[in-house]
């Protein structure tokens, strides 16, 4: 009796000890859900917003990096099943608007209306289609470019004003052995477009505005001039060897005075930052001068969003998430700390200039600018985009074809616009 | 007598080969071949366009390109990465110590393709590479040489023999030392020279051998992917671009699933081709044997 008595009791001490781990368990439990980026150099940021949003709210995005190549396609395809990630990287412009027309991301007006707050003026409106907003912003970047403080500290040059010093600067660097741009093949086929967006927009940022959404032509003078431009500095040898990386040669090169120019979107300040460059010492940004009246006051903005897949069956924790992201300090406390990304009003005007004075420049410059225009790699149809990207690419080791580059261009053009619903 | 039946159990243990086959190589072929013949960038529901992806896939320049870089690839792995080890063998298999050829050559076949890849490509660059300033302390400047359109496929195909060409060495060692030597000591006793003795007698016995090493050869290099991609992504534009490559950049990165479909396909003839051949020629020696 005594021995059934100790077994019973011995029994139910188990039960009440597995029912106290279990309920403990279900107390501290932490919801998941997938998030798709394609920043595999940002993948402990990403994992490190992911725990502070389960510490704080008790949802963990669990993040998945894929190269930028395989990326689309892979996001392309799983958003139109249930597999789709609940929150995924994207591109804005064209880029979105193909996932949006076929209705696979999810409308944000509840985020926005909780935490809008937030998110700096005029980004809704940037990343609303229709009038509805599909996304949050991970990145808001300007286009500028980037120079080597020791080419300008060794000659004691000034920064050019008008576009001729601009490219009698670039004749002197020859005459002094230093490449001019950083812009090549390297293995990265996508940054091809730069040098056309940089030229084309300071001839005629009305025209760019037209050409990228199908009112011009790719063979219309104004493109055809940029092409000449660009082949000018191409045949005078002003570009870096095209086997130069941008994520290391670049950065090694503006470092060490081999390099006076590279133009990128604001970001690039970051991984100038991994390879070792000080902001203000090593290098610091300046927005070229305007060719032509017509090309002054524009600059180029890229924001990088983020999107909730409506076919996943995470999509309301993917929303609650994006409401921690945008309003939390501790997610702008990683944004920034580890990304230099001001994605939201938590990080302040004081904290950028503090940490990173060649980012605040950026943002003083920027105010002279007024008329902000979409990156070409987004603001163009992906058809058209991903077509002349490999066309760019062999202009720059083949600069007497632009021509036949151009009518290249426009050919995919004419195929690709009516899809859209555009007269070509 | 009782003629021996199969019994209807060994049909069973045929089920698990079956159904890996069916499922991991049956189903996508069938897919593979249906989007082939439709127009899908993944989004929107993939359109019927019969047999135009077929025919872009030979008239559309940079494709044509492609198809000729791939004939470039087969022929140079046939001449280079065939032929000429298999005259090295030969060589080789002359010397007593062939164990120490065998570790030199066989090393680079150790790696994968993209490992000798990145390998090369850092070799190759003209910053922080090996070669240029090799060059340049020689006051020799060349320009880069894997964005230069005209050379570098040239240059991806040599990184490619250089891989592949110890493990086909091998092959060819393994398969002479197999070979018996009472015909070859015949021969050379009725006084052939070592050009009859390899023609007439090495290389007829060695020929299984051959044949598999030609396969092989031509199938690889149809197929080649990783070493133009990692070198220099296909580029500059789509000049050094493969087969391989092209079905990769038209389905994932212009999305453009139909086209990229139709070279799978033609790259899979290509290689069936191959292997009918190599399959039906190797049939005949066991016949013939």
């Amino acid at each position: 009796m005594k021995k059934g008595l100790v077994k019973v009791l011995v029994l139910a001490g188990s039960l009440l000890l597995v029912w106290t781990f279990f309920l403990a368990g279900a107390g501290a439990e932490v919801r998941e859900f997938s998030l798709f980026h394609d920043n595999p150099e940002f993948h402990s940021s990403w994992i490190n917003l992911g725990e502070a949003s389960a510490e704080d709210i008790g949802i963990r995005a669990v993040p998945t990096d894929y190269e930028t190549e395989i990326y689309a396609s892979r996001v392309k395809i799983d958003l139109t099943t249930p597999r789709a990630p609940a929150v995924f990287k994207w591109w804005f412009g064209y880029r979105a608007f193909e996932l949006w027309d076929a209705g696979l991301l999810a409308d944000l007006s509840e985020v926005y209306e909780e935490v809008g707050e937030y998110i700096a003026p005029g980004i809704k409106e940037a990343l609303s289609l229709d009038g509805v907003p599909y996304a949050l912003p991970f990145n808001v970047g300007y286009w500028v470019w980037y120079y080597s403080k020791a080419v300008y500290d060794q000659y004691g040059l000034d920064l050019p004003e008008t576009w001729e010093e601009f490219e009698e600067q670039m004749a002197f660097f020859k005459e002094e052995g230093i490449y001019s741009i950083g812009n090549t093949i390297g293995v990265s086929r996508w940054t091809s477009f730069i040098v056309f967006q940089e030229i084309l927009y300071r001839l005629d940022a009305d025209f760019y505005y037209r050409l990228v959404n199908g009112q011009a032509r790719y063979t219309d003078p104004t493109a055809v001039e940029a092409m000449e431009i660009w082949k000018d500095w191409l045949e005078k040898g002003y570009f870096a060897p095209m086997d130069a990386t941008f994520v290391e040669d670049i950065p090694r090169m503006l470092n060490e005075g081999s390099l006076a120019f590279a133009p990128f979107g604001d970001w690039y300040g970051g991984i100038l930052q991994d390879q070792g460059l000080v902001p203000d010492e090593d290098y610091g940004v300046f927005i070229p001068p305007a060719i032509n009246p017509e090309g002054e006051g524009a600059i180029i903005l890229e924001i990088s969003p983020l999107c909730v897949g409506v076919n996943s069956p995470d999509k309301e924790l993917g929303k609650e998430w994006l409401k921690w992201y945008a309003s939390s300090e501790s997610a702008a406390e990683i944004l920034w700390g580890e990304l230099r990304f001001p994605s939201t009003l938590n990080i302040t005007v004081d904290m950028i200039q503090e940490d990173d004075p060649v980012l605040a420049r950026v943002f003083e410059l920027v105010e002279d600018y007024p008329n902000a225009m979409i990156r070409y790699w987004e603001a163009t149809p992906v058809e058209i985009v991903e077509h002349a990207v490999d066309e760019f690419n062999s202009m720059l080791v083949s600069p007497g074809r632009y021509m036949e580059i151009l009518e290249s261009i426009e050919n995919r053009a004419k195929e690709v616009w009516p899809n859209y619903g555009v007269e070509y | 007598m009782k003629s021996q039946t199969r019994p209807n159990s060994a049909y069973l243990f045929l089920i698990p080969a079956l159904a890996f086959v069916l499922v991991a190589e049956l189903i996508p072929v069938i897919y593979t071949t249906y989007f082939s013949f439709t127009e899908w960038n993944f989004i929107t529901p993939p359109k019927w366009v019969g047999f135009s992806n077929y025919l872009n896939v030979f008239t559309t320049p940079v494709l044509i390109n492609s198809l000729k870089n791939t004939a470039l690839w087969v022929i140079g792995t046939l001449i280079f990465a065939v032929a000429f080890p298999l005259f090295i063998a030969s060589l080789i298999n002359l010397v007593p110590v062939k164990s120490i050829f065998k570790a030199i050559f066989i090393i680079p076949s150790t790696f994968s393709p993209t490992v000798a890849g990145i390998f090369w490509r850092r070799v190759l660059v003209s910053r922080q590479g090996a070669l240029m300033p090799l060059f340049e302390s020689m006051g020799i400047t060349l320009q880069p040489l894997l964005p230069n359109p005209d050379i570098n496929t040239y240059i991806l195909i040599g990184v490619w023999i250089w891989q592949y060409f110890g493990i086909n060495l091998l092959l060819f060692l393994v398969g002479l030392d197999t070979i018996p030597r009472d015909p070859i000591e015949a021969a050379v006793i009725d006084g052939a020279n070592y050009r009859q003795v390899f023609t007439h007698v090495t290389f007829p016995l060695l020929r299984p051998i051959v044949l598999l090493v030609v396969a092989n050869a031509i199938i690889n290099s149809i197929r080649m992917f990783d070493i133009p991609w990692v070198m220099i992504e296909g580029g500059p534009g789509r000049a050094s671009e493969t087969l391989a490559i092209s079905l990769y950049r038209e389905s994932f990165l212009l999305f453009r699933m139909g086209l990229g479909s139709s070279i799978a396909v033609v790259i899979s003839i290509f290689a069936l081709l191959a292997s009918y051949r190599y399959l039906a020629a190797l049939g005949k020696e066991k016949v013939a044997l």
